[in-house]
């Protein structure tokens, strides 16, 4: 058998021409033509001719590829190839005489399969911009998903919210932009959007604040905002949840400032408030104080309190006689022990630490002012806040002392060393001691009426109280003790006396001295209470706070918008429905 | 102008200096508030909206880049303000929200807008550190013509060892079908050379340690001087050695060059899917708040 054989790497070829039995292809180095790479085998193939023509047979194990499939033998014509790993074989005519064949062995018959950096899965990162773009579409349907689908389900139906909550899927909780105020953050509220945002894209509607907050009173006597002319507001203007850290209550100035910032004046209740920026000298007006005034109205008196601002700061009228500065320092009235008087041995702060309880004759006057009027009788007092039994009591007290003889027995003997009372003196003074000549009871009518004029118009109720005489009226209704009318609150705003009991002063007395002062007033018509200059001593805006080294105040520091007393704000609100 | 080095420098860093601006304006308007800061307050509606503008803007780089018939300002201009408005958008972004975090889809768009800018900065770092130094890697070839370069070193080492000993030939053939080179993206990146060769022909799948080449040029060189050679032999094994020797310095520029080239894609990998979801996210953050006004 004869051959021509043409061995090529795909850029030269080495021709030859073969002569033998049969052909043997393979990796050994015995091989007529030497095949190399790891799908070769020692000895591949052998080519041979028989009757019929060409044939190739592998040894055991070892197979070729022809025709798409995988052989150990095969018959083989002109035209046919056949693969050895990369190989190809391929079976060609050949004119020149007595050679059956012409054999093109191809090593690499493609130069592609030669392994290359080229190949495509080698570089993964030129297909790059097909991940991206697949990445890009899976996480904003990822996106989209959990942040837009599922809540938007759960918040339109409240059963799949149910399912959703069950399989831990996102529901329209993760869109709650932060932490609900503690007082909102219960069951019922915390996880149930829809409670409050009943609509979608429509605001949370004050009749849901009001189905709860149904006592809260308004800021106005009627709705503020119709007297504002303004658009009706909402709670949700002030009030603002799922904010960290919660600013459900404002505590900046702008939203009282908003419209306080101009001078406010209603028709209807003749108020005028003027412009307010702030707490600080130029931004806040003077203080107005409520001044308990004496209205009459014909034959009625009736108190009210009035506001009045600090610049026509006017008397207390209080009906009460206390000069302070008596009573202070120590030099004039002493306590028990002997000591000056302490402001607090009066006036103690209330449970709020804002108001004082109130002073009574039992707790702060008595001990010094007990109402005796007979030295001899140590204890006996006259009964206080009962004017009208004073006559009374004096004349049954003097009766007793004209028509008992022990009595009369012991005055007279004390009567040597002591004063007697002035008032049984003076009775029948013309007759010397003991002059009263006439019967017992006239001796103690008439005592009784010196006694009465003493109290009620130089000593006893005189001291402290207003007393109005009237010469016309009966006897028992002769002396009015005009009724004390003590300011308890002065302001509207709140004040903590309990966190302002600070300064250099040593003593609680200096304290209040820094504010109030008492030791200076000699009479009880005086206002001690302290104008807004001694506040911004200490106290500014805000904005002027971190310049000026002060305390920062803020309008709610001492103002409330709900104020106590005015009108419910569900009122206000149902009202504006009905407009 | 290069690009690499004055995509910052653009225009006298104008666009710098407009973001610079914003930030000042923006951190006023954050200060001009007296109750605590907070996404639903005029400045934070205010912020939030210039912040998502510029998120929009931001991601239309991506279209305006492919727009090359546009004449809106140059790819290098929007670049530049692609850079600075990323930027500041991670301030202005964070003053909006007045630091409020927590686990809803609010703070989710938060965290996938600071992953984004997160990786453009890596990205910037990378196209102002990376391009000088893998030009002068690349020796003025592209990477087709090194790929190219590698198949003929690989063909003709082929070619030459065909005329030589089957152990050598099975060696060359081994060291060519098992090198390494690229992969998938980590692969790239990892630059890991884990090519094997196999020294003996009786047994071709007896692998060893073939990395930097070493153990085929060592083998190669080693039966240089070896006397059954003919002299025609010798000189195709000289002709051998040269050209496996160049292969290898080819293989380690591409491969220096495959993990540099990586990581200038990779980080857009990040960046561009993240801010197409931001763009979603975003939209549902928008809808949400007004949905449960």
């Amino acid at each position: 058998m004869k051959l021509v054989l043409e061995v090529s790497t795909g850029e030269e070829a080495i021709v030859r021409e073969w002569e033998g039995k049969a052909l043997s292809l393979g990796r050994s180095p015995d091989s007529d033509v030497q095949l190399f790479g790891p799908g070769v085998a020692e000895h591949h193939v052998r080519l041979f001719e028989d009757s019929d023509g060409l044939r190739i047979e592998c040894p055991t194990n070892v197979s070729v590829t022809f025709n798409d499939e995988i052989v150990r033998k095969a018959k083989l014509e002109i035209g046919n190839s056949f693969y050895i790993d990369s190989h190809k074989i391929t079976i060609r005519a050949s004119d020149k005489p007595g050679v059956i064949a012409k054999v093109r062995i191809l090593q690499y018959d493609d130069v592609s399969k030669i392994p290359t950096a080229a190949t495509p899965e080698n570089i993964a990162v030129r297909s790059a911009k097909s991940n991206k773009r697949k990445w890009s579409y899976g996480l904003l349907a990822l996106g989209l998903l959990i942040s837009l689908a599922f809540p938007m389900l759960s918040s339109l139906d409240a059963q799949k919210k149910l399912v959703f909550e069950e399989y831990g899927l996102p529901t329209d909780t993760v869109w709650s932009s932060g932490e609900l105020a503690s007082a909102h953050n219960i069951p019922g509220i915390a996880n149930e959007c829809k409670v409050c945002h009943e609509s979608p894209f429509v605001s949370v509607r004050d009749s849901v604040c009001l189905t709860c907050h149904q006592e809260l009173p308004a800021h106005g006597n009627n709705d503020i905002h119709e007297q504002v002319g303004e658009d009706p507001r909402k709670c949700l203007s002030c009030h603002k949840e799922h904010n960290e850290p919660s600013t459900l209550v404002h505590t900046d100035n702008a939203f009282c400032t908003d419209c306080h910032a101009d001078a406010l004046s209603w028709a209807d209740n003749k108020k005028t408030l003027p412009p307010v920026l702030g707490f600080s000298a130029k931004g806040h007006p003077e203080f107005q104080l409520q001044y308990l005034t004496p209205e009459t109205n014909g034959m009625h008196t009736e108190w009210v309190n009035m506001a009045h601002g600090s610049s026509e700061k006017a008397s207390e009228i209080s009906n009460l006689t206390f000069p302070h500065d008596l009573h202070l320092g120590g030099d004039k009235v002493q306590r028990a022990d002997g000591q000056a008087m302490e402001c607090s041995d009066c006036h103690s702060l209330d449970k709020n630490g804002e108001h004082f309880n109130p002073i009574t004759m039992d707790t702060s006057c008595r001990s010094c002012h007990a109402l005796e009027f007979d030295i001899q009788a140590k204890g006996r007092e006259l009964p206080h806040g009962e004017p009208e039994l004073v006559l009374q009591q004096l004349t049954e007290y003097f009766a007793l002392q004209y028509t008992d003889p022990v009595l009369r027995a012991e005055r007279e003997q004390d009567g040597r060393r002591l004063p007697s009372i002035a008032s049984m003196s003076a009775v029948g003074a013309e007759n010397g001691r003991d002059g009263c000549k006439d019967e017992a009871i006239e001796c103690a009518r008439k005592a009784a009426l010196l006694e009465a004029e003493t109290q009620f118009e130089r000593t006893g109720c005189a001291i402290c109280h207003v007393i109005m005489k009237d010469e016309s009226k009966p006897l028992k209704d002769r002396w009015h003790v005009e009724p004390i009318q003590l300011q308890d609150n002065w302001y509207n705003a709140r004040f903590d006396h309990t966190v302002h009991m600070v300064g250099d002063k040593k003593t609680e007395t200096g304290m209040c001295l820094t504010c109030h002062k008492a030791n200076e007033s000699s009479v009880s018509s005086d206002v001690l209470i302290p104008d807004l200059g001694m506040c911004v001593q200490c106290h500014t805006d805000a904005r002027e706070a971190v310049t000026r080294k002060q305390v920062s105040s803020s309008c709610i520091d001492c103002h409330s918008f709900h104020i106590p007393g005015k009108p419910m704000m569900l009122d206000a609100y149902l009202g504006r429905q009905h407009d | 102008m290069a690009l690499n080095k004055n995509i910052l420098l653009f225009n006298n860093s104008i666009y710098g200096k407009i973001a610079l601006g914003l930030g000042i304006v923006c951190s006023a308007i954050y200060m001009s508030s007296e109750a605590p800061a907070n996404g639903g307050t005029w400045q934070g509606y205010t912020l939030g909206t210039i912040g998502a503008l510029i998120i929009v803007w931001l991601t239309l780089l991506g279209i305006r880049k492919r727009s090359y018939r546009s004449s809106m300002g140059t790819v290098q201009g929007w670049t530049s303000a692609h850079v600075y408005l990323g930027l500041v958008l991670l301030l202005i972004g964070t003053l909006h929200c007045g630091y409020q975090f927590g686990w809803n889809i609010h703070t989710l768009a938060y965290v996938l807008m600071v992953i984004v800018i997160l990786s453009g900065m890596y990205g910037l770092w990378l196209y102002l550190m990376l391009p000088n130094s893998m030009e002068r890697n690349r020796k003025n070839l592209s990477r087709e013509n090194m790929l190219h370069q590698f198949d003929h070193f690989n063909q003709e080492a082929v070619i030459i060892a065909a005329d030589l000993s089957p152990d050598i030939q099975n060696a060359v053939g081994s060291a060519i079908k098992h090198t390494t080179l690229g992969g998938g993206a980590y692969a790239q990146i990892r630059a890991k050379d884990s090519s094997r060769v196999s020294l003996d022909a009786s047994q071709p799948l007896n692998l060893v340690d073939n990395r930097d080449q070493k153990a085929l040029l060592s083998y190669i060189a080693h039966e240089l001087p070896k006397p059954k050679h003919s002299a025609e032999q010798h000189e195709k094994l000289q002709a051998l050695l040269d050209v496996l020797s160049q292969r290898k310095t080819l293989l380690n520029s591409l491969r220096l060059d495959m993990h540099r080239q990586t990581l200038l894609h990779i980080w857009l990998v990040i960046h561009i899917p993240f801010s197409i979801a931001l763009l979603g996210v975003l939209t549902a953050h928008i809808i949400s708040v007004f949905f449960y006004w």
